[in-house]
This record gives C-alpha cells, structure tokens and sequence, in this order.
C-alpha cells in the first residue's frame, strides 16, 4: 500500500487484491492528485505485467483530477493493447469523483460500471469470449 | 494539495453545498495542474500565487505564476487535456490573461450556486442526432456547451484529446455577449455525422463572427481556431429573412 497524509484528509492510499476470479483489484482510496498519479501508474504497470485482468475501484476515492483519470485511461489502453481486460468501479454517482467523470464524459467513454461485481461479471464474461 | 484544502474551507466557511464545494477543490487544482505542469522548467521552479476573493453571490479566484506563458494546446500526457475543460464546466467563468515569457494568471469566477443542467436544452440525455438550441449568454452558457458538445463528441467516439479540443472551442464561442446575437440568444446547432462534428453558431450581428475568432487568440501561443479542421463565416438569414452571419467549424476524430 502506497499511501500519504495531510491532517484529517485521506490522500493518496492505493491497495491491490484478488478476486476469487483470478482478478486484480486495485483501489483507491482517499484524494488524489498529480502528487500521487505517478504512484498509482506504477501499480498499473505492475498489474499489467502480471497479465491478468484489472477492475480499477473508484468507489472509496474522494477526490481525482484529470492526471489520475490520465492514468486510469492509459492503464486502460495499455491494457487493450495487451488483450487485457479493464474495468472501473465507482459507486457513488453524486459525488465529487462521480461529477468529474460525467462532466469529462469518461462514465461512458471508460465504461465506470456502479458495483464492482457488474465489472467482475463484465471482465469474466469477456475472458470466456474473447473478441 | 494545500491549496485545494484552503479552498474547501474557504467553500464550507461560505455555507456552500458538499458538491459546490467539491466542484471547486477540482476547479481551483486543475488551475493549479496547469501551473506545475506548464509554467515552468523541471529544473527552474518558480511561486505560484493563490488569492480568493469572497463576493455577494460568487468567489473569485486568481492562480498566477512568473513562468513562460500559457500554452494552449490541448494534449498532454499527464492530464490528457481534461483541465480546462474541467474548469470551464464546473466555473461560471474562467480567462487566462499574460503573454509568453511573462508568467500566466487564471481568473476563475465561481457561483455559489451549482450550474443547473435542467435548463438551457439539458443535459447529454437529452442530446439528439442533430442538435439546435438557444442559451441565453451568461452563467449556463459554458456548462451547457461544455456537456452538449462533449457529449456529442463522446458518442461519437472521439479519442480524449480531441474531445477536449472540441470543449474548448465550444467554450471559446460561449464568451461571446448577448450584443453578438440576434435576439440576444446564442445560437447554436450541432450536427454529428460520421466522425465529425458540424457546429454553427447564430445568427450573429454583422461582424461579430470576426470578433468571435478574434476572441479564440491566445496571446503569444497562436489560435483555438488551429483546433479545428475548419473554421469560417458564412453568411444567412434569420428566421425573420434578416441577413445575418454564421460562424461555422467542423471538428473530426
């Protein structure tokens, strides 16, 4: 886990685990910024060098700005070009993070599915038909 | 970091709500990204000022630096071009003024009260094939363009950056006054076809098409308008078979 401090606010905690699909879950927690975008590009590397699908979890981060959706957009792409499977989870659509990816139109563009087992069932469902 | 917390208390001491308050922690950081990503070298940092200035109804807030000058172009690996568009949807108003080599100040007007995308033609559901709406100049303008437009340019499968450049042209058209239109109503019609977007904004005031391209000048770093594929005046008529002009752009994927 990496992760900062500043009083009272959460920043910048990023945590991975499995999925009992054999599925990587990264997520992120707190407020985060060009400060912590480089942190969490490395963890994507690290997970797409393992080669086995990723569910980005949006649902426990109070605060993004556009260099961490950057990086979650090039995780993502970084994934298509390796046949890997990418999802990103947010559950809460009337906060801060569920505003700024509507007013970027990324809900749509990444997708952003509302619980993480809708992203799980999505990635399982893509690995047993590959296009 | 510090910079955004300041705001939010400075939001929450204004009595704003939770998501106006949130607005402007990405507002005021994706003004400051754009300070330590542009305005200076890696190896030669330099200040960055922050003042907010509390108002009956609105919060004004000016992010300087003594760095090179704003550049306008809208790719960018760090943020994907996202920041300005961020701004201008989520402010009332936002202007960059200063000249290259002499630093860059980002004036960001704030309502306290949230932009209301029930009004004006709504939101990106509501956005058909083609699109034609008026907005009167003001507030709505920019957060309404800024969505329509995006969300058109979504739906059309534009690659990010060209989905940002597609926003910021529709908000450079969005500055204009009132004066410019007739009527006083910003016209605007919006036609996707095939990876590209036709937008045509009027009818407009004789001359006002040249001031709107006039407008889209960034000092010392060229045009918005090199965003487009095309960009011209054309002439028409009103409704009423007034003569009037159009300012016509097409942007593709």
């Amino acid at each position: 886990m990496e992760r900062g401090s500043f009083g009272h606010v959460r920043t910048g905690e990023l945590a991975t685990a499995r999925t009992d699909e054999g599925l990587s879950v990264l997520t992120i927690t707190g407020e985060h910024d060009l400060s912590t975008a480089p942190a969490l590009r490395r963890q994507l590397e690290d997970l797409l060098g393992d080669g086995d699908g990723i569910i980005v979890d949006l649902s426990s981060a109070t605060f993004i700005d556009s260099s961490i959706l950057g990086a979650i957009l090039d995780g993502k792409r970084r994934a298509a070009d390796a046949g890997i499977g990418f999802a990103v989870v947010h559950a809460n659509s009337a906060d801060g993070v569920g505003r700024v990816l509507d007013v970027t139109g990324l809900r749509a563009e990444l997708p952003v599915h509302a619980d993480k087992q809708d992203a799980v069932s999505a990635l399982s469902v893509n690995s047993r038909n590959p296009s | 970091m510090v910079v955004r917390q300041a705001l939010a208390g400075l939001g929450e001491a204004l009595e704003l709500s939770s998501a106006r308050v949130a607005d402007l922690k990405t507002v005021v950081t994706e003004a400051c990204n754009n300070v330590v990503l542009h305005a200076y070298d890696e190896d030669d940092q330099g200040p960055m000022e922050v003042m907010a200035f509390p108002g009956e109804d609105e919060l004004e807030v000016k992010i300087a630096d003594h760095g090179r000058g704003f550049q306008p172009r809208a790719s960018d690996e760090a943020t994907l071009g996202l920041g300005l568009p961020l701004i201008a949807a989520l402010s009332d108003s936002f202007e960059i003024s200063g000249a290259a080599g002499h630093g860059s100040t980002t004036t960001i007007r704030f309502g306290y009260a949230p932009p209301d995308f029930s009004n004006n033609g709504g939101g990106p559901e509501s956005v058909g094939e083609d699109l034609a709406m008026a907005i009167t100049p003001g507030a709505m303008v920019r957060p309404v363009l800024a969505r329509v437009i995006g969300a058109l340019a979504a739906r059309a499968e534009f690659s990010v950056d060209r989905l940002a450049d597609t926003v910021l042209l529709g908000d450079a058209v969005s500055t204009s006054g009132e004066g410019e239109f007739f009527d006083g109503q910003l016209g605007i019609s919006i036609n996707e076809d095939d990876g590209t977007l036709d937008v045509r904004v009027g009818p407009l005031v004789q001359g006002a098409g040249e001031r709107l391209l006039s407008e889209m000048d960034v000092p010392g770093a060229g045009s918005l308008r090199s965003l487009a594929k095309k960009m011209e005046i054309v002439q028409g008529t009103t409704p009423e078979g007034d003569s009037a002009e159009f300012l016509a752009f097409e942007v593709d994927r």
